[in-house]
């Protein structure tokens, strides 16, 4: 266990204190905490309302122009995507190979996953002409023998993202068992009844744990190939167009890369003000965070990389409707050029800081640079999605799309149906996984439990 | 509650939300219920469900054109070219518009007096008794209208006893004055555009303006044509700017305004002396001086020789200025035209032309002291509105010291909101009449359906009133046995001349005669026997009729002079200002018209709007660029108006487009929409009495603010070598030709390179296999060197497929719904035209991509698109490569009535669907179902019944597209494929597409360098004989070959 | 937290002036941009709106007059062309004009109720003499009972001239608006059992797509009229673009 210790102070020093921190936070909320919750629910409410205007008097009412058919609802949608990457790589990815460091991260990050993931379904909803024919996009047979284009990339990406979100949301909720069997444990009235259903009749038994670890270890099996999957297929949205811009096989890795990268720099923005909060120090600290940053680091270098054969592909190709996308979207002085760069200093430079130790274990650093990271990946998405279509292929159609408070206010809507939602989690389930932090604890002697 | 408990209430509540969700509904049937409403006696012609062709005559003058105009039950729907009428196929766009003005919600929907609605009887009694009043007081009653010939001028000759003043703000009245002088006659000449092998036009708006209107179009094209005469035409202008005719010329030689007079008679001299001219014209021309005429006009005089060079070498044809000319000098221009015409001796310009009365500035200001000198007791107005677009604007004060001021017309002006009586009169699509646009050529317009208001025929209420004041001298019956007595007079029995093309036969079957209830036999006034009533029954049908004179064309023979004098610029202004013709709009008459203010300026790409254009360093030197506001002051006023950059105007001169600027009194569409040119001109007269609308020199200045014009055309520089717009040298296109002997092409180097023989051997023939069609592969073949930009195409489409009008706002926003659009590239000054729309092609990116199912390839090779199962992705549009596919944004609604004009055989698309171009696949079901009910299940449509068979096709008056089938090995679209000048946009990316285009001809490109690849668009415009990139100085153009 | 709900109020209010801004343009007179209902709604040019889907076919509807097709097509065995003359040649069957009912009623049974109801819409009098034109009629206000969306061409002429028998589209016609004994109330208010016709008209037939399809595939017309090229027609037939506008 020496290898677990090195980088982990402060660990708690009995499986009872674990259990009293993590279960202290579902004690009463203070003033701070429904403070956050209301504001969630109130941009949650604004982004419902936004588009009950845009169902009402149609998609015009929204930003969206000819001939930039995608718009902040598709940016915002691989966005989300791209965030809920990381908590399945990190509880599955890392799992299989056995890092320990996943531990105290690994929870809040599933369930950011699942959450980002479900804000990321609003989105191919949302953006719909006509949204209440969404039931189209799933086969079911029907009178008029009508049936699914499967050729097109939006169907492999109903069924890419929905396995996914199913697969997270199973494996999210296996993880949760033993942890809500001791939150039923140690609550009482209704509030013990709604766990005891939830916790599916846990005790804790050795034969229950001997089938628990075989269906976890399988369901982290079978999730961490979707991680690579599902985010190849989301590109295959844009890579199988053949639009300039978009159509590069460079796309699936790109996109995948670019996923791990946002999704472990929210988990920092996420979880930092959590244990913050929560005064969580002893289970979630620096140790965590910097391997976080490690993942984002390594991944924005796959970034930058990937940005850089962009364009050289764009010029040694010598095509002109490829030329003339890059080159244009780069121009600092076209209408896109300020997305481009400041794309390339929040993926490609602020996380350089992060090369040095010093920045890497500075919480104020961490905390700036995760944030920059994810505006960056939100216009990256804007950056190629947009500007490839505002700049099309006949110059006669081109015209520039800037998002109107319609897409602004959807935007704003959705991170806080994903807030609202975090934010219930956290105080009605364990954000830290109690069982996996006893397991770092040494085995308690007699007489030192509780 | 254990989980089973949950599961169960799991399932309970579920089933319910399900079976509430398949809607327990009492009412059975769609709602709401709809009601079938039967005739309650059908008309005889007319099937419910079938389109019913009235030929008919749109228009009015010299703009007359035969037409169909296609009926649904009870109304109007669109219009078309008459293929039965004895001339081109060729409808002008301002068809369209009269198509929608005649749905206009702002239509004069009952008599008015004082603003106050009274009764038709009332109405009657005013205008009777002021005209009684007006006669016993020995005052004048003045019929003021649009040209007008035939039956109509010839009944209001006679009610006013000769006071009648046909006049048009944009009009040909310089011609007719110069006619008179130099002929004899002021009978405007005929011009055989279609033999000219160099056409020198000095501004005329002769390819989609008012000047030549359609016809001239398609005869341009037919010269331009290689296969209709083994030559191309040349085109020069000289013009102070390219408007959308001069868009379209070879050369253009810009001149200052004013000038070009000076210009047309050096040119002349020069011919003269190169054809050793000594004949009568001798003495006009002799006064010329190339040197000063090159001096005034700013240009080369070894341009001026370069013109007169190729004038003498081959059929050439000198067009008049139109309204570009109407300087001082523009009944000189005219003259000076008419003398180049007769000294090069190509005889092109013959007698033959529009023969009505053309009445010039001096009548109009005649009529103007009469009228503030109460001489005038009642002045009857038609379509005609002087107080928007005569310069001087004293035209609203004359009207207060008129008896009784009536406007007669069935749409609101600025001059009908101040008249004292309103007595609407039917449109074009209500009313009998007959027009001669062309000597000898006669059209008769029978209404197509029944008033849509409370109107009249104003021919009836003339008569009536005519009747009722002087019974003895007035004809009797209808306005409709007038116009058959008019025929029975002047046309029956003149035998018609042998020249008459063979009408091309259609699918469509025209029915003859009258509306409903009304029948052929009764009422001749003048019995003509029953030869009489099948002649006319056969005129009806055909709609038009030819008599002898159109046949007899000779040349005019000189008999007077004319002393010329120089035009004179007023003002203190360091600009010249150019007042030109506004595309759409016309003289201002269709600014109301929602179609001519959303198609997009074929130049400018503007819309809803108007805008002073002036070249790049001109506004660079003001401070100003595109949309910025600038204030232009004359001595005769001052407006504030945006700023649109081009490259095709001289640099001293600012040019703004008239008809626009009208108030709220001319509708709620023409409201508010850009600037009236009227306000910066004073009533400023040409020493022969022409009205000059280029007379004044304008100073600009910023206004240090944006105007709020909104631009469609968001690329300035031209297409970045992408190849949509590709041109073609003359002189392959001239030996070679469209025929198939060289590959397909050949002189535009936009050919796919070549696939390996081996390839080839076994059967490979290309990166796709060929999209397997069986019956049909529809097909459109776009002539881009045909098409002038004039729109007609565009509009067509929004009245056969319903497309809404989305207001300046939402074109701002960019969300126009059009499905063609003329786009417009430029390079350098020159201007390139190509219509571009969904290109069906054979592997639609659009198609693989809908995850629906919405959009796919049907057996017949088109794309298509159903709205109703479209969920609004909008993944196709994305996917697009020619971002050809427009999304309802919104449900839009057609104002009443409006509504009454949208094709029954087309359905409105609801919000949140894609929808684009169909190639008109109602017409495609229509004339299959037509094949198969008189052929046969298995029949196959013929090539003949296609090729105009689409909206745009049939409505190109330059036949600029063709529609077929591309698996008929002799069809157009197949042929075309193989013409050197062939070539796809976007080859490269393997589409496969149904619409392949034609390179433009150009005289300024050398031969297309044979490299490979996809790049021989750069090698094309890499070697212009002169370059106009770097270049703008229009004095040194062109240097020719 | 107690300023939480002024918060969101003010939240509410800027949205609503925005709202405001843009519904002024959206509403304009001039441009006229509908809100939607939630529903696929095409608009056909009549400017009437089909919403919904066809869930039954039973029930009939009020008519204005009580034909029976029984009595016509049955008894009288008058051909249904007769009268719906236009449906071999027009994409609309054509609802007989008033006149083509008086053809015969102007002078037959002219004493019955429901003739001297066609005589009131052709004439205005419950008695049309031989003068009477027509001129001055009202249409008969039928409801519609063959409704298919107005996204849907249908054209009568092309399944006529295919040979297709009318009922097997609009169910077994003949036998619809039979004379039933009903209790009819009279005008002085009196109840009593009289003979009546009873649904004029109903539908039989569901017109929803995928029944249209089912024809569309198997209908024996098609080999009957296109030999070998059957196949061809029968991909044809399942094109979206036969029926879809």
């Amino acid at each position: 266990m020496s290898d677990l210790t090195s980088g982990a102070p402060n660990r708690p020093q009995s499986y009872g204190a674990a259990n009293r921190d993590i279960i202290r936070v579902l004690l009463t909320p203070d003033v701070g905490y429904f403070l956050g919750l209301m504001t969630a629910i109130v941009a949650m409410v604004y982004g419902g309302y936004c588009w009950y205007l845009q169902i009402t008097y149609g998609m015009g009412i929204a930003g969206i122009t000819h001939p930039t058919m995608w718009g902040v609802y598709i940016v915002t949608f691989v966005f989300w995507i791209g965030i809920g990457h990381a908590g399945t790589l990190i509880s599955a990815i890392l799992f299989l190979v056995r890092s320990r460091w996943r531990t105290g991260v690994y929870r809040a990050s599933e369930a950011m996953t699942v959450f980002a993931v479900m804000t990321a379904l609003l989105f191919p909803t949302l953006h719909l002409g006509r949204c209440w024919q969404a039931y189209w996009f799933f086969p079911y047979p029907n009178q008029r023998m009508l049936w699914l284009n499967f050729k097109s990339p939006l169907v492999w990406d109903v069924f890419a993202i929905s396995t996914y979100f199913t697969v997270s949301a199973v494996f999210f909720y296996v993880g949760l068992v033993p942890d809500i069997a001791i939150f039923r444990d140690h609550s009482k009235g209704l509030v013990k009844r709604v766990y005891s259903v939830l916790a599916l009749g846990w005790h804790g038994t050795n034969r229950q744990w001997h089938h628990y670890m075989a269906a976890y270890g399988f369901f982290a099996a079978l999730a961490a190939p979707l991680v690579l999957s599902v985010h190849s297929v989301v590109s295959w949205d844009f890579a199988v167009a053949p639009t300039a811009g978009w159509h590069s096989t460079i796309f699936p890795p790109y996109f995948v890369a670019g996923a791990i990268f946002s999704g472990c720099a929210m988990v920092i923005s996420l979880l930092m003000p959590l244990v913050y909060m929560f005064k969580w120090e002893k289970y979630v600290n620096i140790w965590h965070y910097e391997n976080l940053a490690k993942m984002c680091l390594l991944t924005s270098g796959i970034l930058t990389y990937a940005y850089c054969m962009e364009y050289f592909i764009g010029w040694y190709s010598q095509n002109p409707y490829e030329q003339g996308i890059f080159f244009w979207r780069a121009d600092p002085s076209a209408d896109y050029g300020w997305a481009f760069w400041l794309m390339v200093f929040c993926n490609c430079i602020a996380p350089l800081f992060w090369y040095f130790k010093k920045l890497r274990t500075n919480p104020w650093s961490l905390f700036i640079i995760a944030a920059i990271a994810n505006v960056g990946m939100w216009m990256e998405r804007f950056n190629f999605i947009v500007s490839s279509l505002a700049h099309h292929f006949d110059p006669a159609t081109w015209w520039v799309y800037y998002p109107n408070w319609i897409e602004v206010g959807i935007l704003i809507g959705s991170a806080g149906w994903f807030f609202t939602w975090f934010i219930l989690f956290c105080k009605t389930f364990p954000a830290v996984a109690i069982t996996e932090i006893k397991e770092m604890i040494p085995p308690p002697l007699k007489g030192e439990l509780s | 509650m254990n989980r089973r408990n949950f599961l169960q209430a799991l399932g309970v509540s579920g089933g319910v939300s399900t079976l509430a969700a398949c809607g327990i509904d009492d009412n059975r049937y769609y709602t709401p219920i709809e009601q079938i409403l039967p005739y309650v006696v059908r008309p005889e012609q007319i099937t419910p469900g079938m389109p019913t062709y009235f030929a008919t005559c749109i228009g009015t003058g010299p703009n007359a054109y035969p037409a169909l105009a296609v009926h649904r039950e009870g109304r109007v729907i669109n219009v078309g070219a008459n293929t039965r009428a004895p001339a081109d196929n060729a409808i002008p766009v301002s068809s369209f518009m009269e198509l929608q003005r005649h749905y206009s919600p702002d239509r004069v929907k009952q008599p008015t007096a004082d603003g106050q609605a009274i009764s038709w009887e009332d109405g009657q009694k005013k205008l009777t008794d002021a005209v009684q009043a007006a006669r016993s007081g020995g005052k004048k009653v003045v019929y003021l209208g649009a040209y007008q010939t035939g039956a109509f001028a010839q009944l209001m000759d006679g009610f006013t006893g000769g006071n009648n003043v046909h006049w048009e703000a944009l009009g040909r009245d310089a011609e007719a004055t110069a006619a008179n002088q130099l002929f004899g006659s002021p009978a405007l000449p005929f011009y055989n555009i279609a033999k000219a092998h160099y056409v020198l036009s000095f501004g005329a708006e002769f390819l989609g303006g008012s000047w030549g209107g359609a016809w001239s179009q398609s005869a341009f094209s037919h010269a331009r044509d290689r296969d209709d005469g083994q030559f191309v035409a040349r085109y020069s202008l000289v013009a102070p700017m390219r408007s959308q005719s001069g868009a379209n010329a070879d050369d253009w030689y810009a001149a200052t305004p004013g000038s070009e007079a000076q210009v047309a008679l050096a040119v002349a001299k020069l011919v003269a002396e190169a054809k050793h001219y000594s004949g009568p014209a001798t003495k006009l021309v002799a006064g010329a001086d190339v040197a000063a005429a090159a001096a005034a006009a700013g240009i080369d005089a070894a341009a001026i020789e370069e013109m007169a060079k190729h004038f003498a070498a081959n059929p050439a044809l000198a067009l008049p200025g139109g309204v570009s000319g109407q300087s001082g000098s523009a009944t000189e221009l005219a003259a000076a035209v008419y003398a180049l015409n007769i000294v090069s001796g190509h005889n092109l310009m013959t007698s033959g032309g529009y023969a009505g009365q053309v009445s010039s500035f001096a009548d109009l200001e005649a009529l103007v002291a009469d009228m503030k000198a109460g001489k005038v007791g009642v002045l009857l107005i038609d379509d005609a509105d002087p107080v928007h677009s005569l310069p001087g604007g004293d035209f609203a004060e004359a009207m207060g010291s008129v008896g009784l001021t009536v406007s007669v017309s069935s749409h609101v002006s600025e001059t009908s909101a101040i008249c004292n009586v309103t007595l609407p009169s039917s449109d074009v699509f209500e009313d009998w009449g007959h027009e001669e646009p062309l000597l000898g050529f006669h059209i008769i317009r029978q209404p197509a359906m029944t008033p849509l208001n409370d109107t009249r025929s104003l021919g009836d209420v003339v008569l009536a009133t005519w009747r009722a004041v002087d019974a003895a001298n007035a004809p009797a019956g209808s306005w409709h046995d007038a116009v058959k007595a008019f025929a029975l007079a002047n046309l029956f029995n003149t035998p018609a001349p042998a020249v008459v093309e063979d009408a091309v036969e259609d699918a469509v079957e025209v029915v003859p005669v009258t509306v409903e209830g009304e029948v052929v036999e009764e009422a001749i006034v003048d019995d003509g026997g029953a030869a009489f009533v099948t002649w006319w029954a056969k005129v009806l049908a055909d709609g038009a009729y030819v008599s002898p004179a159109y046949g007899n064309k000779v040349a005019l023979a000189l008999t007077g002079g004319i002393t010329f004098a120089p035009a004179v610029m007023a003002g203190a202004g360091e600009l010249f200002l150019h007042v030109y013709e506004h595309a759409h709009t016309g003289d201002g008459r269709f600014a109301n018209q929602p179609w001519a203010q959303e198609l997009p300026d074929p130049l400018t790409g503007q819309v809803w709007d108007s805008w002073v254009l002036m070249h790049p360093e001109t506004a660079k030197s003001l401070g100003v660029e595109d949309n910025s506001l600038v204030s232009l002051t004359t001595d005769a006023g001052t407006i504030e108006i945006g700023v649109e950059m081009a490259p095709y105007i001289r640099k001293d001169v600012v040019a703004v487009a008239f008809g626009q600027g009208r108030t709220t009194a001319s509708g709620r569409y023409a409201e508010n929409c850009g600037r009236n040119v009227v306000d910066l001109l004073a009533a400023t007269k040409g020493a022969h009495g022409a009205l000059a609308l280029q007379q004044a020199k304008v100073s600009a200045k910023s206004a240090g603010k944006p105007a709020e014009l909104v631009n469609t055309f968001s690329w300035e520089d031209g297409d970045d070598n992408r190849g949509f717009a590709v041109v073609a040298n003359h002189k392959d296109y001239e030996k070679h030709g469209d025929d198939a002997q060289h590959d397909g092409g050949e002189f535009t180097n936009m050919h796919f390179p070549k696939l390996d023989k081996r390839l080839n051997e076994s059967g490979i023939a290309g990166f796709y296999p060929e999209p397997d069609h069986p019956t049909y592969r529809f097909a459109l073949t776009v002539d881009t060197d045909k098409c002038t930009g004039c729109g007609a195409c565009a509009v067509a489409c929004y009245a056969e497929n319903n497309l809404p009008i989305v207001g300046k706002q939402k074109v701002r926003e960019g969300r126009e719904m059009g499905w063609i659009r003329v786009n417009r590239y430029l390079k350098g000054d020159e201007i390139h035209f190509v219509p571009m729309m969904c290109q069906h092609c054979g592997h639609a990116p659009c198609e693989s991509v809908c995850p629906v199912l919405a959009t796919y390839h049907t057996i017949d090779g088109l794309n298509a698109m159903v709205y109703n199962r479209c969920a609004g992705t909008r993944y196709c549009s994305n996917a697009c490569p020619f971002s050809q596919r427009k999304f309802n944004y919104h449900t839009y609604a057609w104002p009443e009535p409006f509504n009454l004009q949208l094709n029954p055989d087309v359905v409105t698309r609801t919000m949140g669907v894609m929808e684009k171009c169909t190639f008109c696949v109602q017409r495609i079901r229509r004339v299959k179902s037509a094949y198969k009910d008189a052929h046969g299940f298995t029949s196959v449509v013929p090539e003949e019944a296609l090729g105009q068979l689409v909206a745009c096709a049939e409505a190109c008056p330059s036949q600029a597209l063709t529609f077929g089938n591309h698996n008929n090995e002799t069809s157009t679209t197949r042929t075309s494929r193989k013409s050197g000048r062939n070539y796809f946009p976007l080859e490269d990316l393997n589409l496969y597409p149904a619409v392949n285009y034609l390179a433009k001809v150009s005289f300024h490109v050398e031969h297309a360098a044979h490299g490979g690849g996809h790049g021989g668009a750069e090698a094309s415009h890499d070697a212009p004989a002169h370059e106009p990139t770097e270049n703008h100085e229009p004095a040194h153009k062109p240097a020719g070959h | 937290m107690r300023h939480l709900p002024s918060l969101m109020l003010a939240v509410f209010l800027v949205q609503g002036c925005g709202d405001l801004s843009e519904a002024d343009q959206i509403g304009s007179e001039t441009f006229p941009i509908e809100p939607h209902n939630l529903l696929p709604q095409y608009t056909s040019a009549n400017g009437q709106i089909a919403t919904g889907v066809v869930t039954g076919s039973e029930g009939a509807l009020e008519q204005p007059i009580g034909f029976s097709h029984e009595i016509h097509a049955s008894q009288l065995n008058i051909n249904c062309q007769f009268c719906h003359s236009e449906a071999r040649k027009s994409i609309y069957s054509g609802v007989p004009p008033v006149q083509t009912c008086m053809n015969c009623h102007r002078y037959v049974k002219t004493d019955l109720p429901e003739v001297q109801k066609i005589h009131q819409y052709y004439c205005g009098k419950n008695k049309c003499g031989p003068e009477d034109t027509g001129a001055n009629g009202t249409p008969i206000p039928w409801n519609k009972v063959h409704d298919i969306p107005d996204y849907v061409h249908f054209a009568h002429n092309r399944h006529i001239q295919a040979g297709l028998n009318c009922t097997e589209c609009h169910g077994q016609v003949q036998l619809q608006g039979a004379k039933v004994p009903m209790m009819v109330t009279a005008e002085d208010g009196t109840v009593s059992e009289q003979m009546a016709v009873k649904d004029v008209m109903i539908r039989e037939t569901p017109l929803q797509m995928g029944w249209c399809l089912d024809c569309h595939g198997t209908h024996p017309s098609i080999d009957a009229n296109y030999g070998d090229q059957a196949d061809l027609r029968r991909s044809e037939l399942k094109d979206c673009w036969t029926c879809h506008k």
